[in-house]
């Protein structure tokens, strides 16, 4: 998973109630149950697949029937950059084949091409099962297994249906009925040193390990083997939250919005953003900045932190509108207050910090408040 | 840490009524066919070819040192054409990038080297990693992350970007002050 903070200190991070630790940005909040909420306190469900090369919005039973993949749209087998398909028009005929703008690989040489779009298609899909060596035996396992599955649901049935059992019927069920012929083992003598040396190989043609996976069906040793890939489709997901299972965030199924979502409850429209201002020898300034529409309450609590309650006056950057509160009950612990920021000064036992924080702010006319646990490593 | 101040010397820049801040060490050219829609900004080094299309720049866009912006060309009944380049609001990017693209969105950021070839098109809120090369005709999809040589999806960006940009980009916009 991507995460958008980073881990070199001096870095802030916050402490989800499931004891892992995040950045401000990854991370969301529930309203029902007044908590903050990190990726993995979220459960996912897929609204949509999409091909992130021709943007098509698929239903998900198709994008079921093609795999996950786009139907359309190809990668390229050495660089996985998007392929394009090029005409080649002599004044005989016209040949559509794939090519590579990056790297130039071409499919004419794998005999990939046809006179129309829908024949370069199918015959990229016949290079497919051509290819795969493994394809026939595999398809024997799976009609074995399922005919076997079939049978022993036909057995079971009859045995049960049978009033008195003898030594024979016992005997015939258990016994193993011979459904598959084995796999014969081909004798394979792995080349010595001397004839390994002497092979003659272009390493630049060798299949690296990301390439050899894409083409995951035949898996080539060689890269002019290799055949034009579709691309795998792309997800926009729903989040909801784990315990009150109601949404945190939802996206947008019409693309025109401007908005992309239609609802999104993050951490960051809600939670301080919090700065290290300076690191002194045996304390630091941190900068505290509401991020709502309205005065917040901030209650600090910590080893060398003075206990005290806060305020966060609100700015509106569009009206150029400060809301205030005249001053805290313990204003003199703030070294400078500015619009919506507040500056204070904590105290430094060690590199790492830990800080708990009562967060209150309000929503409409609703007062919501939680705690987290802030994380402060200074190196 | 807190952001820091960046101090530009007053002399070496023209300032807009709408708030753009262009250097004058940046070669602009063909300066009737760019539209700044304000806020700006265009650090030195920067070349603006206007005089081969059109080129649209929405709000709080910031060019830092060294970036080429050329509109992209078509190639249509065997000649060469060359296209509008239309970018969005709140793009960063950063030094040394050469940008052909025909279309930026919304909340894009472009890392340090990167080269985005002809035709491609940059969608709302993703991002391009430092020194990737997009091959021509490229598609990026929004919320994802693309990079490497040439550049292909690595990983979708988190939910708060569209915040985080905006207030990347603001306040990059805010802290950028002239030398008293």
């Amino acid at each position: 998973m991507w995460r958008a903070t980073s881990w070199n200190p001096p870095y802030i991070h916050l402490q989800c109630g499931c004891g892992k630790e995040w950045g401000l940005e990854d991370m969301f909040f529930c309203f029902p149950c007044s908590k903050a909420l990190c990726p993995y306190c979220v459960t996912e469900e897929i609204d949509s697949f999409y091909c992130r090369n021709c943007m098509e919005n698929m239903p998900n039973t198709e994008a079921f029937a093609f795999k996950n993949k786009c139907a359309r749209c190809f990668q390229c087998p050495a660089c996985f950059s998007t392929l394009q398909i090029l005409l080649n028009s002599t004044r005989q005929q016209k040949l559509y084949h794939f090519g590579c703008q990056s790297c130039y690989w071409d499919s004419m040489s794998l005999g990939l091409f046809g006179n129309s779009l829908n024949e370069l298609l199918m015959s990229n899909q016949d290079y497919f099962m051509k290819d795969n060596p493994l394809q026939d035996q595999l398809k024997i396992l799976i009609d074995t297994y399922k005919e076997a599955c079939r049978n022993r649901r036909k057995i079971g049935v009859k045995y049960l249906q049978k009033e008195t059992w003898t030594f024979e019927d016992l005997e015939n069920s258990v016994q193993p009925k011979p459904l598959i012929n084995p796999v014969q083992r081909i004798e394979h003598q792995s080349p010595g040193f001397d004839e390994l040396l002497n092979e003659d190989i272009n390493y630049n043609e060798i299949t690296s390990m990301q390439q050899r996976l894409s083409n995951a069906g035949a898996q080539p040793r060689e890269l002019n083997k290799a055949s034009a890939q579709p691309i795998p489709l792309l997800t926009r997901r729903s989040k909801r939250c784990k315990y009150c299972k109601k949404y945190v965030v939802k996206p947008e199924t019409n693309q025109s919005f401007s908005n992309p979502f239609k609802m999104e409850n993050l951490l960051v429209y809600f939670f301080p953003r919090i700065y290290i201002r300076e690191i002194k020898s045996n304390s630091l300034i941190l900068l505290l900045i509401n991020p709502t529409a309205a005065v917040a309450y901030i209650r600090l609590e910590g080893d060398k932190v003075p206990p005290s309650e806060l305020h966060l006056d609100s700015y509106d950057p569009v009206m150029d509108l400060v809301t205030s509160e005249g001053s805290s009950l313990d204003e003199s612990l703030i070294i400078e207050r500015e619009k919506n920021t507040i500056s204070i000064e904590v105290g430094k036992p060690s590199n790492d910090i830990w800080i708990s924080a009562f967060w209150k702010f309000m929503r409409g006319q609703d007062v919501k408040e939680f705690e987290i646990k802030i994380h402060i490593k200074l190196a | 840490m807190e952001p820091v101040k960046v101090f530009y010397n007053k002399k070496e820049y023209l300032e807009t009524h709408t708030g753009n801040k262009v250097c004058r060490k940046s070669l602009i050219r063909g300066s009737h066919n760019i539209h700044l829609n304000g806020k700006c900004i265009i650090s030195p080094g920067v070349v603006i070819r206007g005089d081969l299309a059109p080129v649209k720049i929405g709000k709080y866009t910031i060019f830092k040192e060294d970036v080429v912006l050329r509109p992209s060309y078509k190639r249509a009944k065997g000649k060469l054409k060359y296209i509008t380049m239309q970018i969005g609001e709140h793009v960063l990017i950063e030094e040394g990038s050469i940008v052909c693209a025909s279309k930026i969105g919304n909340n894009v950021h472009v890392g340090k080297n990167c080269i985005i070839s002809h035709r491609c098109v940059l969608r709302d809120n993703c991002k391009i990693e430092d020194g990737a090369i997009l091959s021509p005709d490229t598609e990026v999809p929004s919320f994802t992350i693309y990079g490497g040589k040439p550049a292909t999806y690595l990983a979708d960006m988190p939910d708060s970007t569209v915040f985080m940009h905006t207030e990347l980009t603001q306040g990059y916009y805010n802290r950028f002050l002239p030398l008293a």
